[in-house]
This record gives structure tokens, C-alpha cells and sequence, in this order.
């Protein structure tokens, strides 16, 4: 069979991508609150600059409709993939995208930390949550599983990728038309992508079968990496591969969270300033690790891709008290860069897992359950500040991640596909 | 961050002072806990063997679906509550009143295990130097909702403990303890709220400062 999915597909990638490329917006919100706060001049009017009409905000006023935006997209993230799954993805990704635009328009046209709470924190939470669920299962629907880990990571990439030009996009908005402005031209821009963009999306038809990898003539025939059977979300409870799976993603996420979590500060130490480029540089190998860890994981295997990019963090993470003390910026570059690959990695490589494991069809509700485990990912960096305030340094929160993330690898090794033995699948 | 800085533990909504973002902080965090405790207990009983083919009340995660009109008033007059009634199927357990209180206590475990996400959030955000009040919230709400799981009237998971303990000859008892513990449960939390102190509040409130101070500020 040839490796050829319909032209199809690849709007539908693209598409997924440029939704996620306006869902990602979040990563911006510092460009706005740089505008509006100043906790001296808190509650008064901004009379003069590109503030003009808004109250100063305090830091908590300007962090609360973000935390809130997280939280809401935390909350509506399982339920957005529930509709992705039955109304498909044209209605999750709309409704979502418009949700996010309406919200930016409220914030725009309020002026106030009332409107950004309502605006921002709970439609463009709101907005995210239904909007982020749909793109990638669409995608992944089109593609047999020795594509689905670049699939997944381009299109989560975008999600990652919105960083790098809502940032400037945002500045420049705010620099020429004002901060209430740059909101409502910002929420207009989402609306007509999200629109036209959420509007190509669509699952692979019944019956469509996507193409099988390309076997070379006389060499024996591809073991199927992916099921034929789609699970439902309550059936994914009975196989344990579902919580080894969860472990896995626990395994990235806390290593690469520690790490983010403490780039600040090192960064701070060695460049002073200039933190913010260890941070954006972070940011960016971030979105690069999607793609590129989906890329190879396509080629050498998800179990290969995972042991490769853990392994290779963990050796990082033992290594980084040395690294930290020997004051050597291109070291610390490499070794937050490779956390932030590792990290971005886990979030291309979980959903092609997912699908791989359980199938497409509810793969909406199955990753999102899958997704727990980047929430239990969180408990290292509790963790680590436990470990810091008894010794004094990080330096054994680093072994003890590492060491996580080399059984993580061990879990992943042991970890094949399950068999869905209701429906008499065989491996 | 100092506690004074941020809400009150346990936070309790003040409709004199009704402010936009700890109104919609608390409705947020209470509709995380209504959904992680019941679908928790979903996930325990369903673990235990309660093994449904297309279940309706479990594993949507769907916040509004888990919310109950009596649990939903004793947030907004005690801080606590609990989610709508999660129906299981004893006669599917291989040991029923055990795997019962089980499932029950699965509720206020998970809300321990979100309150130390959310305390790792707080950490994450204090090191960005972002202000973690909204989490913290969640902390709370979290937090308070497990403790005071421990009342022991049904609904609550002490309450499951304490209806399992009543003998079996007893069952009017039973069924009366079952229909009138929410009522109950509301009218301490009423009244408690009406007089200013009670005996909730003088048990419990110490217990979710301790962990709450735990698990955002450490040992």
C-alpha cells in the first residue's frame, strides 16, 4: 500500500495547527500586563501611553485572570475532547476559537480587571479548554501510527509555536493602537483564523483506512504499531498499559517542570538581565522538541524516542549541580535546552502513544484522561522545594528526577500495546 | 506568601464584599473539587469492580454534571461541600460495605492529591515571581472540602463509614440517617455561619491551616 494520505489530511494538519497557533495566546499575557501594572498607582487611571483608560493594576490583579484562564482550561479540557468525540471537531475548534475571541473583545472593550477576569480568565479559559481538544485527534485520524508522532507534534507545536509571534504581534498592536485595542484587533484575528481554519477540520471518514508504512520489497511486513479497536475511555481503566502510560507522563513532566520551574532563577544568577533569554530560549526548544521528538518517533519507535530523550535528560539532570557550579552559560543552554526538548517531547509523544494504545476514535477523552498524569507530574517541584529547604540546594531534587525519569524509561520498555480481548484483537 | 495576603483558610463567601475574582476563584475551585472527588470515586469504584459498559454519571469530567443542589449550598454557606450522589453497585463488590467506604474516601483523597498539584503550582508561580493567589484558592477549597469529609453524615465519606457501622436489623435507622444527613450537615454549617463559631469549624479549621500551610509554604 502506498504511503499517501489524501491532500485532505494535510489541510486538516495545517489547519489544526493554526488554531492551536490562536488557542496559545496565554503564553503573551506578560506583553499586556507589563502595560497595566504598577502597584503604587494601583486602582488609579492610566491617563497617559498605550494604557490610556484602564486602572493600574496590582501584581495579583494582573496574575489573576491569567491563573484563572489556566485553571478554567484545565477544567474543560476532558469535556472539550467529550465533544470533540461526538460533535467533532468542526464544532469544538469554532466554539472554542470564538469563545477566546469573544473574550479578547470583552477585555478590550471593558478597560477593566472586571472585563479581563471575565474576558480573558474565564471565555479564553473557557475558549481553550473545548478549542485545544479538538485539532489533534482530527489530525491524527488521517494518519497510520508511523506518522502520528510527527502529526501530533505539529500540531501540538502550534499550541507552543503561538509564543514566538503573539509576543511581538501583541507589542506592536499595543505600541500603535493601545493595550484596548490590541485586544479587540487580537479577538477579531482569532475569530476569522479560528473560523476559516476550524471550519476544514474533520475526522478521517468510516471506513477510511490510513495508509501503512512502506515495507521495502522482500522485507518482511510491518508489526502493527497501532489498534484496530477503538477503546472507550471506560474500557482504557481495565488495561494497565493506561497507567503506565500516566506514570510515563508523569516521568516527563516532572523533570522537564523542574527544570522550567528553576530556570528563572538560575538563568537570573548567570545572566543577570538577560534571564529572559535563557526563558525564551527555553520557550522555543520547547516547541522544536514536538515536532522533532514526533519526527523520530516515527522512525525509531515511541519506546526509542522516549528512552532517547529521557535518558539523555536524566544524564543532564545528574549533571546539573556540576553545570550550576561551574558558572558556564553555553552548558546551562544545553542543559535547559535539552529539558525543555524532553519536556515538549513528552506532550507530542503521549497523544501518538495514546491513539497507538487505545485508537482514534475517543482519543479525545482517552488522552485527556492520559493527561492526569502531567497533572501528577507537579508533585517534584513541591518536592524539590521540600528537598531545597532541609539541604539547603536543589542539587538532590536533580538526582531524585533523574532517577524517576530512568524508571519512567524502564516502565516504557515493558509497556506494549494492550489487546482489547472483547473484540478478539491479537498482536 | 503570607496567608493574610491572599484568602482566607477555609475561605467562606461574604455577600457584603463580594469581590469579581474571589467570587470566581471560589466558584472555580469548588467546581474542581466537586468534579475530582466524584470522579474519583467513579475511578475506586470502578477499580473495585463496579465495572460499567456506557456509564452516564461517571468519567465525563464534566464539573457541572457532578454538581448537587444541597452540596452547592453548603459551599456557599460553610466552604465546603460534596458533589451529587455517585451511584454504585454494591451487589458488584466482592466485599460491599468495605469497597463502599473505600470509594467513598477515594472523594476527599483526590481533592488532598489536587490541593498538592496545586501546591506545587504555587511554587512554580512564587519562583516566576507571579502571583499564585487563584491556586491558592484551590488549595484551600481543596483542602477543606477533604477534612471536613470527615463529618460523619452521609454524604460525606466518614458519614458512608458511619452508615456501614449501623447494624443491619437497624434499617429505618439507616435509611433516616441516610435521607437526613445533608440536611444535617447544612443546618450545622447554617448555623454555624448564623452564630459565628460552632463545633465544626473549632475541629476542623485547625487541621486545613496545618496542611494548607504545609503544602504552600513547607514543613
Amino acid at each position: 500500500m502506498a504511503d499517501k494520505v489524501p491532500g485532505k489530511a494535510w489541510v486538516v494538519v495545517f489547519c489544526g495547527t493554526a488554531v492551536n497557533l490562536c488557542l496559545g495566546i496565554l503564553y503573551a499575557w506578560s506583553v499586556w500586563t507589563k502595560q497595566l501594572i504598577s502597584v503604587p498607582k494601583a486602582g488609579q487611571l492610566i491617563t497617559e501611553g498605550p494604557g490610556l483608560g484602564w486602572t493600574y493594576l496590582t501584581n495579583a490583579q494582573a496574575a489573576n485572570p491569567f491563573s484563572l484562564c489556566v485553571l478554567i482550561f484545565a477544567l474543560l479540557m476532558i469535556p472539550g475532547g467529550r465533544i470533540q468525540d461526538k460533535a467533532g471537531p468542526k464544532v469544538g475548534a469554532i466554539t472554542g476559537g470564538l469563545f477566546l475571541a469573544l473574550g479578547c473583545i470583552i477585555a478590550g472593550l471593558t478597560k477593566s480587571y472586571t472585563g479581563l477576569i471575565i474576558g480573558f480568565g474565564i471565555f479564553g479559559g473557557i475558549g481553550m479548554g473545548i478549542g485545544y481538544a479538538a485539532p489533534t485527534p482530527a489530525a491524527l485520524s488521517w494518519f497510520g501510527p508511523h506518522k502520528r508522532g510527527l502529526i501530533a507534534g505539529l500540531v501540538v507545536g502550534g499550541y507552543g509555536g503561538a509564543a514566538l509571534y503573539i509576543a511581538p504581534l501583541a507589542t506592536y498592536l499595543i505600541g500603535a493602537y493601545g493595550v484596548a485595542s490590541s485586544f479587540v484587533i487580537l479577538g477579531i484575528f482569532f475569530a476569522a483564523v479560528v473560523v476559516i481554519a476550524g471550519s476544514q477540520l474533520a475526522k478521517a471518514p468510516p471506513g477510511y483506512v490510513a495508509p501503512a508504512k512502506v515495507v521495502k520489497a522482500g522485507a518482511a511486513p510491518a508489526k502493527a504499531a497501532g489498534t484496530m479497536v477503538d477503546w472507550g475511555p471506560s474500557e482504557i481503566f481495565k488495561a494497565w498499559q493506561f497507567y503506565a502510560l500516566v506514570f510515563m507522563f508523569i516521568g516527563t513532566t516532572q523533570s522537564g517542570l523542574l527544570v522550567i520551574a528553576n530556570a528563572a532563577p538560575i538563568g537570573t544568577k548567570l545572566l543577570g538581565a538577560s534571564a529572559w533569554l535563557l526563558v525564551s530560549w527555553g520557550g522555543l526548544i520547547n516547541a522544536l522538541g514536538r515536532v522533532g521528538t514526533g519526527m523520530y518517533s516515527d522512525k525509531i519507535g515511541r519506546g526509542n524516542a522516549y528512552a532517547v530523550n529521557c535518558l539523555i535528560s536524566a544524564a543532564c539532570l545528574f549533571l546539573l549541580p556540576s553545570i550550576l557550579g561551574s558558572n558556564n552559560v553555553f552548558l546551562m543552554f544545553l542543559a535547559v535546552g535539552i529539558a525543555y526538548w524532553q519536556y515538549g517531547g513528552g506532550l507530542a509523544l503521549m497523544p501518538a502513544y495514546t491513539a497507538d494504545f487505545f485508537g482514534p476514535k475517543n482519543l479525545g477523552m482517552n488522552y485527556g484522561l492520559v493527561f492526569i498524569g502531567w497533572g501528577l507530574g507537579f508533585f517534584m517541584t513541591r518536592l524539590a522545594g521540600t528537598i531545597k529547604d532541609i539541604t539547603g540546594t536543589l542539587d538532590w531534587a536533580f538526582y531524585l528526577s533523574a532517577a524517576v525519569l530512568i524508571v519512567a524509561v524502564f516502565v516504557s520498555w515493558v509497556t506494549k500495546r494492550p489487546m482489547h480481548v472483547a473484540s478478539g484483537e491479537a498482536r | 506568601m503570607s496567608l493574610d495576603a491572599a484568602w482566607p483558610v477555609p475561605f467562606i463567601l461574604d455577600p457584603q464584599n463580594l469581590a469579581v475574582d474571589a467570587v470566581v476563584s471560589f466558584c472555580v475551585s469548588v467546581l474542581l473539587a466537586v468534579m475530582i472527588n466524584a470522579e474519583a470515586q467513579a475511578f475506586a469504584s470502578t477499580f473495585l469492580g463496579d465495572v460499567r459498559s456506557a456509564p452516564k454519571d461517571r468519567f465525563h469530567f464534566n464539573s457541572f454534571l457532578h454538581v448537587g443542589l444541597l452540596g452547592t449550598i453548603c459551599y456557599l454557606v460553610g466552604g465546603f461541600g460534596w458533589p451529587r450522589a455517585m451511584g454504585i453497585d454494591r451487589s458488584k463488590f466482592a466485599h460491599p460495605r468495605l469497597y463502599t467506604v473505600i470509594t467513598r474516601f477515594a472523594g476527599p483523597l483526590a481533592n488532598l492529591l489536587l490541593a498538592g498539584i496545586g501546591g506545587s503550582l504555587v511554587m512554580i508561580m512564587k519562583t516566576f515571581e507571579w502571583d499564585p493567589r487563584v491556586f491558592l484558592m484551590v488549595v484551600g477549597v481543596n483542602i477543606t472540602t477533604a477534612v471536613y469529609s470527615l463529618i460523619p453524615l452521609p454524604p460525606l465519606a466518614a458519614g458512608s463509614l458511619a452508615y456501614e457501622l449501623l447494624p443491619e436489623s437497624q434499617a429505618w435507622v439507616k435509611s433516616v440517617f441516610l435521607q437526613a444527613g445533608p440536611y444535617a450537615i447544612l443546618a450545622l454549617a447554617l448555623l454555624e455561619r448564623t452564630r459565628g463559631h460552632g463545633i465544626l469549624g473549632y475541629y476542623f479549621d485547625p487541621i486545613v491551616r496545618a496542611i494548607f500551610n504545609y503544602l504552600v509554604s513547607g514543613l
